[in-house]
């Protein structure tokens, strides 16, 4: 510390100055500079790859910066990683904890780590354990808890020393929305403390939660600020059209309005424009033109996603990743009705337990149906069910026509199915990949050329059919994927959590190629534990423990599925009122969410009420609230909360 | 280095062998098949080599020579020929692996007192045995010549004979020249660089590849911490397996320690520590437990029992191979082994090993705790 230091300014507890890493060829970070308080949440957000758990390595004294130097609690990370070690505690993206001990051998093996003294451990062990309520399962193995559980014993496992310096990457990856908002709801207590929390998310929504947020792309900060300063970034504004016919409407509107981008949204389309009134009334007589009906038009709030990509877009001028533009085969026709996926009462046990409880539902040709919920929910059995995988223990369904109990491979012809995990080979060329998938699907001779060039065309790759698949970006080994799925002209096209870890702009371009192919009547069945992802989906069932809570559209989802009712709270200090609001009766629940709070009630009028009742006992100038439309999340756990109410309190943890 | 972090690591790790069956059961079961399969199927001892006999002469004299063969413990006649085309049938299926071909004029010559010549044809496509076989056989000549002139001297009443030269052979250490006897030491050596090498090299990769490193590297734990606190529970595993293979040794193949057993116990433990931290440095070097595991099998298994003199004679090898030997710690821990077990000497003799062994260790300490970069790259 020089004596330079302004003595009244507090001193960052985190500290990065011109911090970069490289490997080989590649700059992971590059010259990243930021400062984190005392009591402050700043969140790190990128897609894979842009250098979020690199910087929080290079943070946490793990690695060894190239160049550059950095700072936790005053103690410099490179030459006095010991000191640095005492003052912070890191959580690395993958769970980090031994799956063969159980939560209390974990968490003694870190208190011995870190050196916490035996007198005095049992009470701080107590205290985590019952802030994080986790002490009626202190003797089971950590292997057998739920992500959830993992996370907070990882967390608390990090916090057994009191440390001044949080360091979370990616902490709430695949986690259910419910032990989310469990999660952040710790952190935001561990902030009241004083420490100092550094978080890396790819999920948008959850950057709102933060203090401040820094857009990390390619190892650069792009943009940094609280999120509504973020959000004052967007260079231009969002106008929305709500319709049933919204991929009709973006077709007719694409490239013939003012307006920077289109963007499908299940059953919205957003446009960015410069001048809102301008697009709106370009909008209007297009779709009058073409016959077209609206339900509304106005303006939307950008999401931090839509800064985002508008950013990205800006810094990349894109040339990288062409637009792909390609056109779908029209599939053979399904039945009559337009059913394509039926499915009445699947049930999939696993000894004694239930994978998937007595599910129901049908999807539409042309439709994009999601299926949401998080790790474990029963998404990847069902799939496997209706690809005639996995044999139902009871129920029925048929995919194109066809029984999954007993004509499994006549569905598995007709369907295409790409996974998570992108299954190609990083050591083949693009086109050999292709040349394999055609392959495997028995394509051959001119059908088998005639689909390779269209398929290098949809995934924007003949430039680059002879580049080896490793090198590509996720967004185009994404495409790609997708490609190789649908190379044999499915009907039905499976994806399995498809945009996992790609950056917000390919995702949107993905997505963009998906609403193609459904407008051409191609039929898709998405599976995503990612709340903002539902949003593409024309329709969506929400899926957990098993079970099917609720079936819809977005909006219906969001107006009708969801019974309380959101409202977003602006106010100076609002941490100080979370306790003061919760203990409110017409309240049933309130949570930081940035600069504010979004308060959860049954009725959003009389808890206003209430709310400024209590707002002005306390003397609280400056608040502004206002009735929002939930996110994906907020409905999903409200839905959740309203089972667990109706069955009293069970243990979902059981289920893993 | 924190004793109570680096106690943190050893009992976690302890508990991660007992929670994992499988592997500790087959560390204590390796030694256990190691042992009785190379205790019973690796003997030099020759017994009972499978022979056929073309026998010309037909006669009372012959059927004594054969019967002197066919009464030892060394050959069983299994046929009899008369042909060289029956011979060789029977050495190329390999049912038999030394013919003895008796001239038709044997028993006349013997009478005559004229020196006669056997055949003996050896199958050298096992060169070890069919030399054994051939010495055996020759010796075996030899006694009935001795008969024979024995019978011929007492016949012209001039009494016994009295051999000019007698050898009188004695085997110390080993009396009855049993194989077991010297493999059964060497074997503890085997077994324990096996063993030892496996459990130590995955227990770092396993790390790495579990993800569980990185939450490490983020505590104040050290690398030296880590590495002996992990060396720990495998240590007690290695040295029960020594208890485990003296005590088989002991009971199953009658092989007692002429020597003391303690010092024995020591200089395992010192050679144990050698190869713990072997399979450490591999582990910690390929960092990825597949890998490691095969190389610590490869690269324990094969120079032990090759070039530590446990079943060839590092003497009889070439120069260049002998110089080889010395980098392997096995060549030392054998040499104590046999001088504890069968000469029953102590330090006196044995210090020099004992020092190789403990510079051996020393280095794969060393080179570990140095190969252990506790970072990520």
């Amino acid at each position: 510390m020089g004596p330079d230091q302004v003595t009244t300014h507090p001193l960052p507890a985190i500290k990065a100055e011109q911090l970069s890493k490289v490997f080989g060829p590649l700059t992971a970070v590059d010259g990243l500079s930021l400062e984190v308080f005392a009591g402050e949440i700043f969140g790190l957000v990128g897609p894979d790859g842009a250098g979020k758990s690199t910087s929080l390595r290079l943070l946490a004294s793990i690695m060894t910066p190239t160049s550059g130097s950095a700072q936790i609690a005053g103690f410099d990370v490179a030459t006095q990683a010991a000191a640095v070690k005492d003052h912070l505690a890191y959580m690395s993206q993958r769970f980090g904890l031994y799956q063969d001990l159980t939560v209390l051998e974990n968490i003694h093996f870190y208190a011995d780590m870190y050196g916490v003294a035996r007198t005095g451990r049992q009470e701080r062990i107590g205290e985590l354990l019952d802030f994080s309520q986790m002490r009626p399962f202190v003797h089971r193995r950590a292997g057998n808890l739920s992500g959830g559980m993992k996370q907070k014993l990882q967390l608390i496992c990090a916090l057994i020393h009191t440390p001044q310096v949080l360091l979370l990457d990616e902490p709430t990856n695949g986690v259910d929305p419910v032990s989310r908002r469990d999660f952040w709801r710790i952190l935001h207590q561990l902030l009241q403390t004083g420490v100092a929390i550094l978080i890396t998310t790819a999920y948008l929504d959850e950057a709102e939660r933060c203090d401040r947020v820094a857009l990390l792309d390619r190892g650069k900060i792009l943009a940094a600020g609280s999120p509504d300063e973020i959000r004052g970034l967007m260079p231009g504004r969002i106008l929305t059209i709500r319709s049933s016919r919204a991929r009709e409407i973006t077709a007719t509107l694409k490239g013939q309005t003012s307006a920077t981008a289109v963007n499908t949204f299940g059953d919205s389309v957003h446009l960015v424009c410069a001048d809102i009134d301008q697009a709106a009334e370009e909008t209007r007589s297009l779709l009058q033109q073409a016959a077209i009906a609206w339900d509304h038009i106005g303006e939307a709030q950008p999401s931090l996603e839509d800064v985002f990509v508008s950013v990205l877009d800006r810094t990349d001028g894109n040339a990288a990743e062409p637009e792909a533009t390609a056109h779908f085969a029209p599939p053979p026709a399904a039945a009559a009705d337009g059913i394509v996926v039926t499915v009445d009462n699947l049930t999939r046990r696993f000894g004694n337990f239930v994978a998937v409880d007595d599910i129901g539902f049908q999807v539409k040709r042309g439709e994009i149906f999601g299926f949401l919920g998080p790790n474990g929910a029963g998404k990847s059995t069902t799939i496997r069910m209706l690809c005639g995988l996995l044999r139902p223990t009871s129920g029925a369904g048929t995919v194109a026509g066809f029984d999954i109990r007993r004509q499994a491979e006549l569905i598995k012809r007709q369907i295409g199915y790409m996974s998570q995990k992108f299954s190609l080979y990083e050591d083949l060329r693009v086109e050999e990949n292709i040349d394999f998938y055609g392959g495997i699907y028995g394509l051959s001779g001119n059908r088998l050329e005639r689909r390779k060039a269209w398929a290098l065309e949809m995934a924007g790759l003949t430039d680059h059919r002879a580049s080896l698949t490793a090198i590509l970006s996720g967004g185009w080994k994404q495409r790609l994927a997708l490609a190789c799925a649908i190379l044999h002209e499915p009907p039905i096209v499976f994806l399995d959590e498809p945009t996992s870890g790609v950056d917000p702009l390919s995702r949107r371009r993905f997505w963009n190629l998906i609403s193609t192919m459904a407008g051409q009547g191609i039929t898709i069945f998405v599976t995503t534990h990612y709340m903002e992802e539902a949003e593409y989906c024309d329709r969506i069932a929400m899926i957990y423990g098993g079970r099917m809570i609720a079936i819809g559209s977005p909006l219906e989802l969001k107006t009708r599925a969801m019974h309380d009712e959101i409202i977003d709270l602006r106010c100076p200090d609002p941490q100080a009122l979370v306790a003061a609001l919760r203990s409110l009766p017409e309240v049933r629940d309130a949570s930081l969410f940035g600069s504010g709070l979004h308060i959860v009630a049954a009725d959003a009028a009389v808890a206003s009420r209430a709310i400024t009742r209590r707002l002005e006992e306390l003397h609280t100038q400056d608040a502004t609230m206002t009735t929002i439309l939930p996110s994906m999340e907020d409905v999903f756990i409200s839905l959740i909360e309203e089972v667990d109410r109706r069955q009293g309190p069970g243990d979902p943890e059981e289920r893993s | 280095m924190n004793f109570r972090r680096l106690a943190a690591v050893a009992r976690k790790e302890t508990l991660h062998v007992l929670r994992d069956w499988r592997s500790l059961t087959l560390a204590l079961a390796i030694p256990l098949v190691l042992i009785l399969l190379y205790g019973y199927a690796l003997t030099l001892d020759l017994r009972l080599v499978p022979t056929v006999v073309w026998d010309q002469s037909k006669t009372s004299a012959s059927r004594e020579l054969i019967e002197l063969f066919a009464g030892s413990p060394y050959f069983s006649i299994r046929s009899y020929r008369d042909d060289y085309d029956g011979l060789q049938q029977d050495l190329d299926r390999g049912a038999a692996m030394v013919a003895l071909v008796i001239p038709a004029d044997f028993a006349a010559r013997v009478d005559a007192g004229r020196p006669v010549a056997i055949q003996v044809i050896g199958d050298g496509s096992d060169a070890n045995t069919s030399r054994l076989a051939m010495n055996y056989a020759t010796t075996l000549g030899a006694i009935y010549a001795g008969n024979v002139a024995a019978e011929q001297k007492e016949l012209q009443g001039r009494g016994t004979l009295q051999p000019a030269v007698a050898m009188e052979q004695r085997s110390w250490y080993n009396p009855d020249l049993r194989s077991q006897t010297v493999l059964i030491p060497g074997i503890i050596a085997l077994v324990m660089v096996v063993v030892a090498a496996m459990l130590t090299s995955t227990t770092i990769a396993r790390e790495w590849e579990s993800g569980t490193m990185e939450q490490l590297i983020s505590t104040p734990l050290t690398a030296p911490e880590l590495i002996f606190g992990k060396v720990v529970p495998y240590f007690a595993v290695g040295m029960i397996d020594v208890a485990l293979a003296v005590l088989i040794g002991r009971w199953v193949f009658a092989v007692p320690i002429v020597g003391n057993a303690g010092l024995l116990f020591a200089l395992a433990a010192l050679f144990l520590t050698g190869i713990l931290f072997f399979g450490l440095l591999l582990s910690i070097r390929l960092k990825s437990q597949v890998l490691a595991n095969q190389m610590a099998i490869i690269t324990g298994f094969m120079p032990t029992l090759l070039l530590s003199g446990f079943v060839f004679a590092i003497e009889n090898m070439p120069v260049p191979l002998q110089i080889l030997t010395y980098i392997f710690p096995a060549r030392y821990f054998i040499a104590i082994l046999r001088g504890i077990y069968l000469k029953g000497i102590g330090l006196e003799i044995l210090w020099l090993d004992a020092v190789f062994l403990g510079i051996y260790a020393l280095i794969m300490i060393v080179a570990a705790n140095r190969a252990f970069a506790f970072k990520l790259e």
